[in-house]
Parts: C-alpha cells; structure tokens; sequence
C-alpha cells in the first residue's frame, strides 16, 4: 500500500509549479481519455466577461437610482451624499472590474482530466478545490447551454452522483462538442460499468 | 394479469380485486384495523387538542374549528384503507392508491433502504404493526402500510430481502479484505443486546425528563392553571422564603433535581427497554421499546457511513456509541431511536466484535493512524486567537481593563484545546475503508468504505496554502438532514495528494449498490 501512495506522488494533482496560463492541449483533438489536463475554453474569458458586464450594467442602473434618491429625495447632508455616492460608485466600478479581471484568473486555475478513475476537476482562484469523481460513481451527465454560451459555443457538463454535500458537480466553460464528447464517454465507461449491466443505446447528442 | 383496458396504465380496477389478495403472491390489502388508527391519528391531531380545550379553558379558540377538519380527515383515511393495494412482484414492490387520481408506484427490492416498523400496545393486542419502507429518494419514507397484520409484515420483509441476500451474496467488491463474509447461517442470536446500567446511562446523559417537566409546565401555563394552582396555595413566595430556612429550599432543589433524574431514567427504560440487534444473513434487525415496540431492519451493504463517538461523560464510564446511515429516510427524526443511535451505548471493550457484525470489513482497533500536518497544532492556535478576540474587544469596551486577563483566559482555552485536537486528529487508509477521528470533547470516529464513496475532494483556502496543507473530504450517500462527514482538515498538502490518489484508485475498483 506505501508503493501505491508514493507513486501517487508522481502525479501531483495540485501544485503551483505545474502552470496552467497557457492551454498545452489546445491541439488535443479528442477530449476523451487521454489522462492529461485541460483548461476551459479561452472563449470562456469572453462569455464570463459579458455576463459579468451585464451584472455590473444592473449594479449601474439600480446605483444610479440610488443616487438619485439620496440626492433628490432624502434630506442628507451634503457630506453624507457625498459619501454614499462615492460609496455607490466605487461599487460598481469594483463589480465592473471584477467582471473583467476575474474570468482570466478562473481560466488560468481551472483545469480537468478524464482517465481511466474518472472526471478530475479543479478549480478556485482564491480558494482552491479538486474534486475527484470516479467514474463508476457517475449517477446521470447532463450538458447545459445557457444564452450567451450558447453565442460563444460554449456549455456545461453537469455530473450527478449520489452523494449528498457534492451531489452536482459543474463544469462550466468548456466547448459544447467537448462536453458532449466527454458525456458519452463518461456515460459508455462510467455508470454501472462496474455493476456488469449491459448499456443499450447510449443517448446521443440532446440539442 | 393483462390490464382490461389499454388505456388504463394503472391496470386493473383497485377494486375488484378480491380473489387476488388470498394468495400470496397476488396484491393485498391493508389490515382491516387499518382504519382505526388512520381515524386514530386524525383523532389525535385534531379533536383532541379542541377537547382538552373545551374541558380546561372557556373562551373560543381556534382548536375548536380544528375539530371540524377531523371529519376530511377521516374520510381521506377511509378512502387510503379502501383503495391501497401493495403487491410483491418479483423484484418489485408495487402499491397502488387512489381513486381519482390514481397512483401506482414501483419500488425495487434492490433499492430499498430499509424497513422500519412501530407497534405500540394497541398495534400488539391486534396482532398488527406499521410498516415504512425507505428508499434513498427523500427525507420521506416511500411507502407507509398503515398498518398490516404481523404475518404479513414477516412475509413482505422475507419477500423484500430474500431476494437481495441472493444477488448481493454474488457481489465480491462490496465487502471486500480478509474478514469478507461468507454468509452464515442465519443467527437468531443477538449480537447485541444493552445492558440495564447502560440504559440508566443513556438516561441519565440525555437528560429529556427537563424536557418531559418542561413540557408539563408549559401545558400547565396554557390552559391557565397555572394560576389556579397558585390562588389554591394562597401563600406568596416572600412569606414562603420566611416560612423555611434556605437549607430547606436546598432539599427542595435536590429533590426536584433527583426527581427529574427519576423521570429521565424511566423515559430511557420505557424507549430503550430490550434494545437488541439480531443479525439475519444480511441485515441487522433492531428491536426495542417497552409498550411500543420499534423494529428497524438495516441491510448491512446498505450502510454508507459508520461513525462511533465518545461523549465526554460516556467517556468517563468507558461507554461508547455507535451511529450508521443509510440514504434512506430523515436522519433528523427523532422518534426512531434505532436509526439515530444504532447501538446507543455500549462498553468500549464489547466495541470491537459488534463493529465485526455490522461490517465485516471495518474495525475501530489496530489502524494504521497516520499523523496530519506537524503544524496543525500551531495553526488551530492561532485561529482560535484571532476568533477571540471578538469577545475580547467586547468585554474591552464594558470593562475595560479586565479584557486582559479575560483574554488570557480564552488563547488558554484555546491553547489546551488546540493541543488535545491536534493529539487526536489523524487518518487511516485501510484495503476496505477510510477513517478520520478528530474532536475535543466528543471523540468521534468515522468510517467510509471505498464503495460507499461517491467523489473525494481536496480544498486549499489561501492559508491553507501558505501552510502548505489541505482539506481532504469524501461525499457519501446519506439520509436527509444529515451533518455527518467526512472530513481531514490540516493534513499536508502531499499527504493530501497521495490521500485522494489512492481513494480514487480504489473507488474506481469497487461498484456502488446504494
């Protein structure tokens, strides 16, 4: 068994020296088994950035409505409207810049592996987290697309188990053909492979 | 049994199916008893409280108009007696209800959690009991057989598991390790059987006579009479303190003291009265109560996490307790003592051969325990420093000065909790299972066995990070409400690594059967 923990070693699953700022496996044509580690898609970077910017153009309006109430409506002093103007403004321009800033930081830290033990994913720019589900485990897959994924061709892989704190697990932000491509093979390998029962049809593509 | 008409999904009409329910293989029907304890419960809920107002208290009240519902009520339950139609198939229990709006439901023998039942002395003297059949789909039970005679119950939990202990003795993976099963013969032995005095100790460590007299006091207050006790002893608490010297008032308190103590041990005799747990091939059946019986048949490879704690006062008397989930049912009801405490207490020298008998492949004892971060000690102090000085800063705007020594005071409570944890907190990877203990007060043990496993985690937070340490958890399957996991904090961030590799590995090995 102490064999089997130090070989582990060799493949360390979070470290800071492996970098992953540049994708070395844009080429991987096939997103399949493979064992090696993925980033998201760099169109992530873009898709969160418009997502971020319509949540921050929502910060906006209803700051500049609260502006306009402290200055029309109540009977502060000077100062204190100021003060909360100021206050407003630097929200939204912090949630403008996190909007920005914050989507190439997520794609730098995210990245995933499918092997023969399953779907590996980690995460976390601030807070770090891999989960690790093995495939047999798999409950059910699902392929999500929300609208602006769907401009940007991107999608997530949603991957159900049965456990109870990490039942759903998403990975948002990768190429729609990849998750469905990552799905079937998730779906012919992992669930109840094990178990011996025999899969008939596995579905294809849901869109 | 082809359905009479193609349209109708549910098959035939529930009720004409009288020559049916004579054999044992056809569809049945709720004991003819069922009704009134259908009608009991309504009774219950909703008339008796209105009674107990009109008899105690004047004045309207909204329990009165309560009273009116008991007529629905009573004829819902009428109806679920009339129309409810369960079925044995072969690899299905099937129970169909309804008259309207007609359901059938399908459960699978093979996804079926557990099977609880409760007979209180009403269900004996009719030779019935209440039947909860759980599957892993919600905090609710499946299907409940309100209520069925006793034969019946015997030949539903035979049907139900004699088909599983086939199928699953074929599964080589579940348990797995050299102490793997055989399967026995059936033993009607219990292998656990609690001791009176541990009775009196889980009595006397619940402490639920407060609550018994609580509940009484309150009651008491509700209905007014409260003050009526009080004009009938017309003395006020100022000549009473005159009346009797404080020592007096002392036996007083010891008195109610001891009496609370009393109701406690007695409430614990009439619960846990006869607690046994009988292993039959596969499942572990618990039984237990004095006027209400509850049984409770737990399939052993339906056990997802095994935890033991030691309580500080159980501690103490060398007691300990064991607690085992399935993802079955609602780990936050209470009124199952069995399924919140599987073997409530228990001396620690008869832990190792009942743990034997629950899994096979798990032990507490002889672990290889494996230490976490050698600066886990330093970094709980720290953290618990910074925690206080919350009160601190409170206490240091009230009194000022005194926040020093109030201080002191805390990073030692910290500093001695800190280095007990620390002692205490370490893992163990076995051929079958996982185990982390960790606590202060309450020393807990936790078992997760590789095919109960459904994905393993690692989390770094950023000071995790700069310590070089991380979080390992495993997510298992559970019952609703539950706060059980299982967690290894502090371990170095390799130890981390090397943790989630080989659970991984070893999962991937193994299947899961709920």
């Amino acid at each position: 068994m102490r064999a089997n923990l130090n070989d582990a070693l060799a493949h360390p699953m979070l470290d800071d020296e492996t970098s992953l700022d540049n994708d070395p496996f844009a080429d991987a044509v096939d997103a399949r088994i493979d064992g090696v580690l993925h980033t998201l898609d760099p169109a992530h970077v873009p898709a969160s950035r418009l997502v971020g910017a319509v949540t921050a153009t929502v910060f906006l309006v209803v700051g500049a409505i609260g502006v306009a109430i402290v200055w029309f409506v109540t009977d502060l002093s000077g100062g204190a409207k100021v003060a909360v103007t100021v206050a407003i403004l630097g929200l939204v321009v912090f949630v403008f810049a996190l909007g920005y800033l914050w989507p190439p930081l997520e794609l730098a830290r995210t990245s995933w592996r499918v092997d023969v033990d399953g779907i590996v994913i980690k995460r976390g720019v601030v807070f770090r987290h891999v989960i690790s589900i093995p495939g047999t485990r798999i409950q059910h897959l699902d392929v999500s697309q929300g609208p602006v994924q769907r401009r940007f061709g991107l999608g997530t892989l949603v991957v159900h188990t049965a456990g109870t704190h990490d039942s759903e697990v998403n990975l948002e932000g990768i190429a729609r053909e990849k998750a469905l491509r990552v799905r079937d093979f998730l779906l012919e390998h992992g669930p109840n492979r094990a178990s011996g029962r025999v899969r008939g049809e596995h579905p294809s593509d849901g869109a | 049994m082809e359905p009479r008409d193609p349209h109708d999904v549910f098959g035939r009409d529930p009720f004409e199916d009288a020559e049916a329910a004579t054999t044992p293989t056809g569809s049945h029907r709720l004991h003819p008893m069922s009704p009134v304890f259908e009608i009991g419960r309504s009774f219950f809920s909703l008339v008796v409280p209105g009674l107990v107002f009109v008899l105690l208290a004047s004045g309207d009240s909204y329990e009165l108009w309560y009273m009116l519902l008991f007529v629905p009520a009573a004829a819902v339950s009428l109806k679920r007696y009339l129309t409810l139609r369960y079925e044995l198939s072969d690899d299905h229990l099937v129970v169909r209800e309804g008259l309207v709006f007609r359901s059938v439901r399908h459960i699978p023998y093979d996804r079926i959690q557990n099977i609880d039942t409760v007979q209180n002395p009403l269900h004996r003297l009719l030779g019935v009991v209440e039947v909860r059949v759980e599957t892993a789909s919600g905090q609710e039970p499946e299907a409940v057989l309100r209520v069925l005679s006793v034969p019946r119950f015997m030949e539903l939990r035979a049907g139900v598991f004699a088909e599983r202990d086939d199928d699953e003795a074929q599964t080589p993976d579940d348990f797995v390790g050299p102490r793997a099963p055989r399967l026995p013969e059936p033993q009607p032995v219990p292998f656990f059987r609690m001791r009176p005095v541990d009775v009196v100790y889980f009595g006397l460590l619940s402490q639920k006579g407060i609550a018994v007299l609580s509940g009484l006091v309150f009651l008491l207050w509700e209905f007014n009479l409260w003050d009526r006790i009080e004009k009938r002893i017309p003395i006020d608490p100022e000549r009473l303190s005159a009346l009797f010297p404080a020592w007096e008032w002392l036996v007083i308190g010891v008195f109610i003291v001891a009496l609370l103590q009393v109701v406690t041990v007695a409430w614990a005799f009439i619960t846990l009265h006869d607690f046994h747990i009988v292993r039959s091939k596969d499942d572990l059946r618990t039984t237990c109560g004095l006027w209400t019986h509850q049984t409770a048949t737990l399939p052993r490879h339906r056990i997802q996490f095994l935890s033991i704690s030691e309580g500080l006062f159980p501690r103490l008397f060398g007691r300990i307790s064991v607690k085992a989930l399935t993802a079955g049912g609602d780990s936050t009801n209470d009124s199952q003592v069995s399924r919140k405490w599987l073997v409530p207490l228990v001396e620690r020298a008869a832990l190792d051969p009942i743990v034997r008998e629950i899994q096979p492949d798990v032990a507490f004892t002889g672990l290889p325990w494996a230490r976490v971060h050698p600066h886990a000690r330093r970094r709980m102090i720290v953290k618990g420093a910074v925690v206080a000085l919350v009160p601190t800063l409170l206490v240091a705007r009230d009194a000022g000065f005194w926040a020093v020594p109030f201080f002191a005071l805390l990073v030692l409570l910290v500093f001695v909790t800190a280095t007990k944890r620390a002692r205490r907190l370490a893992y163990a990877v076995t051929d079958s299972a996982v185990y982390v203990r960790d606590g202060v007060l309450t020393h807990a043990r936790n078992a997760v066995r590789f095919s109960k496993i459904q994905s393993i985690s690692l989390r770094q937070t950023p000071f995790d990070r700069r310590h070089r340490m991380a979080t390992v958890s495993v997510d298992t399957a559970g019952p609703g409400g539950s706060d059980l996991t299982f967690r290894i904090p502090y371990l170095d961030v390799r130890d981390a690594m090397r943790f989630v590799r080989t659970v991984r590995r070893r999962v991937e090995r193994t299947s899961f059967r709920w």
